[in-house]
C-alpha cells in the first residue's frame, strides 16, 4: 500500500509558539471505482468541456473561474482566488486534539453551514409520557454495547466485488423489488414491550 | 452511459444502475440500528456527514420517545441504511429533541496512525515545558460558541469578486508558513506574559 503523503505543511500556531507540521488525511479511500462506459461500444468515456459559443472543447488550461453577476461574469483566476488569503482553496474551522503521541486535526462545519432546525418543516411537538420513555430507556440499555469499529464491516463493498465477479462469469444479476418503509407502530408501549421481552430472551438464551 | 469496472487493464465488467442495486439489497426502507453505544466512545474522526431526522405524520410520539430515551442514556443508536443505494454506517443520536443522523466510516477506511512517516516522538516531554503549555492553554480557553467563528473565505472571495469587477489589480502573493520557535521555553513564556494581559 502507498505510503500516505502529506497534503500540507506549515505550522500550528498558538500564542507566540510555532509548531511546524504536515497534514496527512487520517480517512483512505477504500470505495471499488468504476469508468463510465458507452452501453453500445463498451468503450470508455471521458470528460470534456464544451463551450457554448463556439461548441467545440475547450482544453483545461483555458478554463478560467467566472462568478455570475447579474447577466455578466467576473472572472477570476487560481492566482488571484489563492491570493484571497488562503492556502490552496479555502479556510477551514478546525479542532485540533491529542490522540494517543499525535495531534489530530478535524476541520468543522462553520454554523452558518449547518441547517437552523427551524427550517425544517417540524410537527408540533409532543412531551412523550414518563411511562413510555422509561421504557425506550430500558430497551437502549438492553440493546446497549460497548462501541466495536472493527466489527461493523462494509458489507456493500463486498457485495459489489461479488456483482463484478458474478457478472463476468456470465451471470444475469436481478435488481432486487423496491423497498417499503413500515409504519409506525399503532401502540408505543405494546412494541416497546414486546422489544424489550425479545431482546431478553435472546439475551438470556445466548 | 453505464459503470465499468476494470478487472484486467482494458477489460470492463460492464453493470448498469438495476444490477448495481443488487449489491445494496435493501429489503425494508429502514435505518436499522444494531447496538446503543456510550457516545463519547465515537471518536470524531469516525464520522463523516450530518443529517437531521424529522418526525413523519403519525411517529411523532415514538419520535420524541426515542429522542428522549437517548437523551437520558448519553447514547447513540449504531445501525446501517441504504442511502443513495449504498449502505451506510450511520449514529442516530439526539441533539436538541431532535434527532441526527451521522453518517461514519468503516474502520478500514481510518488510515492507522502507526503508518505514518514522521520523525520519532520523545516519549516525554520536558515536565516545566508540559506545565507552561498547559498554563498557556489554560489562560487561552473558553466555553466554545460556535458563533463566534464566522467562514471568511466567503467573504473575502466575494470581496475580490467586487474588487475584480470595479477593474482593481489583485495582489497574488501567498501565505508563507511561520518559522518554528526555536527556543520552545522562550516562546511559552512570552506568550504567556501576552494571554495574562
Amino acid at each position: 500500500m502507498a505510503r500516505a503523503r502529506s497534503l500540507w505543511t506549515g505550522s500550528l500556531s498558538f500564542g507566540l509558539v510555532n509548531v511546524p507540521v504536515s497534514l496527512v488525511s487520517a480517512v483512505r479511500d477504500q470505495n471499488l471505482h468504476f469508468h463510465q462506459i458507452h452501453k453500445k461500444t463498451h468503450e470508455r468515456l471521458h470528460v470534456s468541456y464544451v463551450c457554448t459559443k463556439e461548441k467545440t472543447p475547450v482544453d483545461y488550461s483555458e478554463i478560467a473561474h467566472g462568478f455570475e453577476t447579474g447577466d455578466e461574469y467576473v472572472m477570476l483566476t487560481d492566482d488571484e482566488l489563492a491570493a484571497a488569503q488562503l492556502e490552496k482553496t479555502r479556510t477551514y474551522l478546525v479542532a485540533v486534539r491529542a490522540k494517543g503521541d499525535l495531534l489530530a486535526l478535524t476541520s468543522m462545519l462553520f454554523q452558518q453551514e449547518v441547517r437552523p432546525t427551524d427550517e425544517l418543516d417540524l410537527p408540533t411537538r409532543k412531551r412523550p409520557g414518563k411511562a413510555k420513555v422509561d421504557r425506550a430507556v430500558a430497551l437502549v440499555e438492553a440493546l446497549g454495547a460497548d462501541f466495536d469499529h472493527d466489527a461493523y464491516k462494509d458489507r456493500y463493498r463486498r457485495r459489489l466485488r461479488k456483482l463484478v465477479k458474478d457478472k463476468e462469469a456470465g451471470e444475469t444479476i436481478k435488481a432486487p423489488p423496491a423497498p417499503k418503509a413500515p409504519g409506525p407502530p399503532p401502540d408505543i408501549m405494546e412494541a416497546l414491550k414486546a422489544s424489550l421481552d425479545e431482546v431478553r430472551a435472546g439475551a438470556g438464551s445466548g | 452511459m453505464v459503470k465499468g469496472f476494470e478487472v484486467r487493464s482494458g477489460e470492463y465488467v460492464v453493470l448498469d444502475d438495476d444490477e448495481l442495486k443488487a449489491a445494496s439489497a435493501p429489503k425494508r426502507k429502514t435505518v436499522d440500528i444494531e447496538h446503543f453505544v456510550p457516545r463519547e466512545q465515537i471518536d470524531p474522526d469516525v464520522y463523516d456527514r450530518p443529517y437531521y431526522l424529522a418526525p413523519q405524520d403519525g411517529g411523532e410520539e415514538a419520535y420524541a420517545v426515542l429522542a428522549a430515551a437517548l437523551r437520558r442514556t448519553g447514547r447513540a443508536g449504531v445501525g446501517r441504511v441504504v442511502l443513495r443505494s449504498r449502505e451506510q454506517l450511520v449514529a442516530v443520536v439526539e441533539a436538541d429533541q431532535m434527532l441526527r443522523l451521522d453518517t461514519m466510516r468503516f474502520a478500514d477506511e481510518l488510515v492507522d496512525p502507526g503508518t505514518l512517516d514522521h520523525p520519532p516522538l520523545r516519549r516525554k516531554p520536558d515536565a516545566r515545558l508540559r506545565k507552561m503549555a498547559a498554563q498557556l492553554i489554560d489562560g487561552l480557553s473558553g466555553k466554545f460558541q460556535p458563533s463566534r467563528y464566522r467562514d471568511t473565505y466567503r467573504d473575502r472571495v466575494l470581496d475580490l469578486v467586487k474588487r475584480k469587477a470595479k477593474g482593481e489589480e489583485i495582489d497574488t502573493e501567498r501565505a508563507q508558513a511561520p518559522a518554528p520557535s526555536d527556543d520552545l521555553m522562550a516562546a511559552l513564556e512570552a506568550s504567556l506574559k501576552g494571554s495574562k494581559r
